[in-house]
């Protein structure tokens, strides 16, 4: 009870500290320990993870912050420099965050069976655990894009952005590079993976791209018919507004895929750390595991992609896919000197016309 | 270290493993340093490709130096497996490009463009730092972009440890294998001795014939030691068994006179014959009992040659004793004893009772077979020489007889046992010393005993 007040002042008299959200799920037997939870992922594709983690230790209440990744980072680091406790688990869907996170010190390495499971491309010095599967995708509103128009690819979305741009001038959404963690780390990894990147953020700048912070607020103005086609939008997310009815189609470019998966670590200092250890765990174990492919983040590696998504199927396209694997290189995405570099590009290009 | 008698075998085992032990701790020295710099060559490669990698990407744009910190750079390190990675890049005026400013070397790298190696920190942490310096001609001032890259320890030394591991097994291994075959090697090395136990073990109690064992070079003496200890043990046998027979003769000789005589006596009823016959037996057993005295003064000399240690001894008090011993013999017929003794003491070392037996015999020998008149004794210092005579007006014995009168039961002009002087010779040549027969000035016989001498301590203890 201390360490939940505590945890409060701390919350309340730190300004920089203000969640954008903070829930809190009492616990569901006499409360005797308090999981704090500091994570960019919305709290509804969480729930069932926390779900089952609540009926797993009854006497756990969790305590859930929802951030902006550039947010979350910022919090993290300051805290691991002042020694001071935030949270139990950090959870970001900007890997590169995490890999920065560790790399300053400010992670607590962990070892388990669970974290043995874990495969060597998601994980990094025993510190920072990838624990899904997100391929980033093309979202378009079927009611505003014809069948024959829609981008299936990278090089589609740029042909038609170059054909048809008066008619999707303004119409396009994606993330603001400055402000959204994974759309940097998205971007960074589409300009090494592809010598189209220069001629699509071009493209982007031509056609007046929308820049939000978030995935949800483009799934969010497709669906309110604002924006006819989202690039580069997180599969799990979109696909959740799929199953909800909500009249879009997800592609995942068939030329290659990005796929991104959501970093899970141990801060240096928590309030209670074996109950983030044992979280961690629970995010990594099969059940866990099982949550996440099906009722979290529904893409899974190995498994095929849910029905309505188009793409290919994961066997034979697996090779398309281009995991953004944990480990040092991805330091390399938050060098201060890349990113403003990266960042004037870009400026450059969305300021032209 | 070791008890007297800690077993050899022990000895040798826990020696050679001590050695063992101390060449196998420094192989694992040698080992650890030879997989520590292999680790650290191999990382410090890789760190050193990085910073290439790095710096090959340093230009100016418009006089402001850039630098691309790629992924693909990173992603070496990624395959190393290294942990935690910094890097720096620094400007011609030594102002920050990019990456972590707490980067820092411990000690500066020389000049040059390098790329140089070393030791260096972020914050607390230690960590190896790769340094290159390139020129940029297009920048705003001249001068030398420095990139630094560097990474924690954890992994080269955990390589190292990899490294190390199986050279630390086989280590262990040979030194095992080695204290095995040293042990083999003992155990067959003591088989020769055990064979040489059995061989003195198995052989009967009286054959004191050489050992007919072969045996290895380092043990040779041993053996030779024994036999002729055996040599030695079978020559003192055989005398002894002589001795024994010549004394059981000298005793039966007169043990059968005097059975005749006391035959005589019991068959005599003259008074007086039979009177006459009964001195003849005290006589003869009075004879007996002086030859049963000297033999065993005899076997008394033997066994004190042989068995005890030597002192100091002053041969004046030799003689005062003998004097003493001799005055109630002395007293029977009226003589003439002279004592010439000298002032200081005439030392020897030797054995004191031995050297009283056989001056007593000497006086005994004079007083019974020589001196009519007069009895000389002298004992007296000549140069290194301790002297003891004894003189006499006796007959002597004859120039011929001088060389055999020594030996056991020779008998001079009879009515000796002929021991008496060999009981001196045996004494001066127990004592390194020797007996002279000769003249006295006066004509006198005389025996003279020469020993080397030996100073006597005023007190005793002053040698102690």
């Amino acid at each position: 009870m201390i360490r939940l007040l505590a945890l409060l002042m701390v919350l309340l008299t730190a300004p920089s500290l203000r969640a954008e959200t903070l829930t809190r799920f009492s616990a569901l037997d006499r409360e005797t320990r308090v999981l704090t939870i500091r994570s960019t992922t919305d709290l509804d594709v969480m729930r069932p993870l926390i779900e089952a983690f609540r009926l797993a230790n009854p006497g756990v209440a969790v305590v859930y912050g929802e951030h902006l990744s550039n947010e979350l980072v910022l919090l993290a680091g300051e805290a691991c420099r002042n020694h001071r406790p935030i949270a139990d688990v950090l959870v970001t869907s900007s890997s590169d965050h995490a890999v920065k996170l560790v790399n300053d010190g400010c992670a607590r390495p962990h070892v388990s069976a669970e974290t043995r499971r874990t495969p060597a491309y998601a994980q990094w010095l025993d510190s920072v655990f990838g624990f899904t599967f997100e391929p980033a995708v093309i979202v378009w509103d079927q009611r505003a894009v014809p069948p024959e128009e829609v981008p299936r690819s990278h090089l589609d979305l740029v042909a038609l952005l170059r054909d048809k741009g008066e008619a999707y001038r303004g119409a396009v959404g994606t993330y603001d590079v400055a402000t959204s963690g994974i759309g940097y780390l998205f971007a960074v990894m589409d300009a090494r993976q592809s010598n189209l990147y220069g001629r699509l953020i071009e493209a982007f700048g031509r056609a007046a791209v929308r820049l939000e912070c978030c995935t949800s607020g483009i799934l969010d103005a497709i669906e309110r018919g604002e924006l006819k086609i989202g690039y580069n939008l997180l599969g799990s997310y979109a696909y959740r507004r799929l199953a909800a009815g909500a009249p879009i189609g997800i592609a995942l470019p068939r030329d290659y895929t990005l796929v991104l998966t959501r970093a899970a670590m141990l801060p240096r200092v928590g309030f209670d750390p074996g109950l983030g250890a044992a979280f961690l765990d629970h995010l990594l174990s099969e059940e866990g595991q099982r949550i996440v492919a099906e009722r979290a983040f529904h893409f899974a590696a190995g498994r095929p992609i849910p029905p309505g998504v188009e793409g290919p199927a994961s066997d034979d396209g697996a090779s398309l896919f281009r995991p953004i694997t944990i480990g040092p290189s991805l330091l390399a995405v938050q060098d201060a000197a890349k990113r403003r570099r990266f960042l004037s590009e870009w400026n450059a290009s969305m300021s032209r016309d | 270290m070791w008890g007297r008698s800690a077993s050899l075998f022990r000895r040798m085992i826990v020696t050679l493993g001590a050695i063992i032990l101390v060449v196998a701790l420094v192989l694992v020295v040698v080992a650890r340093r030879h997989a520590q710099t292999a680790a650290a060559d191999a990382y410090d490669r890789i760190l050193v490709g990085v910073a290439e990698q790095i710096a090959e990407t340093v230009g100016a744009e418009s006089g402001v130096v850039s630098v691309d910190v790629s992924m693909a750079a990173l992603e070496t390190l990624s395959n190393a497996r290294v942990d935690r990675v910094f890097w720096r890049v620094t400007d011609t005026d030594g102002g920050p490009v990019t990456g972590y400013d707490d980067l820092v070397l411990r000690t500066a790298p020389p000049a040059g463009l390098g790329p140089f190696v070393g030791d260096g920190r972020v914050g607390d942490l230690p960590v190896r730092v790769a340094t290159i310096r390139r020129r940029v001609p297009d920048a705003a001032r001249p001068g030398f972009v420095t990139t630094m890259v560097a990474h924690t320890l954890d992994a080269r030394r955990a390589l190292a440890e990899d490294l190390a591991g199986p050279a630390h097994l086989l280590i262990a291994v040979m030194g095992t294998l080695a204290l095995a075959g040293a042990m083999i090697a003992a155990r067959l090395a003591f088989r020769p001795l055990a064979r040489i136990e059995r061989a003195i073990l198995e052989r009967d109690p009286a054959d004191l014939s050489p050992l007919d064992v072969a045996a290895p070079r380092e043990i040779a003496t041993l053996v030779s030691s024994i036999d002729g200890f055996m040599h030695r043990l079978s020559d003192r046998l055989g005398r002894l068994q002589r001795h024994v027979a010549d004394v059981a003769h000298q005793i039966r000789t007169p043990i059968t006179a005097l059975a005749a005589q006391v035959d005589l006596a019991v068959g005599e009823t003259d008074p007086a014959r039979r009177r006459e016959r009964l001195d003849r037996v005290a006589a003869r057993i009075g004879e007996l009992s002086r030859l049963t005295h000297q033999l065993l003064g005899h076997a008394m000399v033997l066994h004190r040659a042989e068995a005890v240690s030597r002192g100091p001894v002053d041969l004046r008090e030799v003689a005062a004793e003998v004097v003493r011993l001799a005055v109630p013999d002395e007293a029977v017929r009226p003589l003439d004893l002279r004592l010439d003794i000298a002032e200081e003491p005439v030392g020897v070392s030797g054995d004191r009772v031995s050297l009283v037996e056989a001056v007593k015999n000497l006086v005994d020998n004079a007083l019974r077979h020589g001196a009519r008149r007069r009895l000389a004794i002298r004992v007296a210092s000549e140069g290194e020489r301790s002297i003891l005579s004894v003189a006499d007006d006796g007959p002597g014995i004859p120039a011929d007889l001088r060389e055999t009168a020594t030996a056991p039961f020779a008998h001079g002009d009879g009515g000796g046992s002929g021991l008496g002087l060999a009981i001196v010779r045996d004494v001066v040549e127990a004592h390194g010393g020797e007996l002279v027969f000769d003249a006295a000035p006066n004509g006198d016989f005389r025996v003279r005993l020469g020993f080397a001498a030996s100073p006597i301590a005023p007190t005793e203890e002053v040698s102690a």
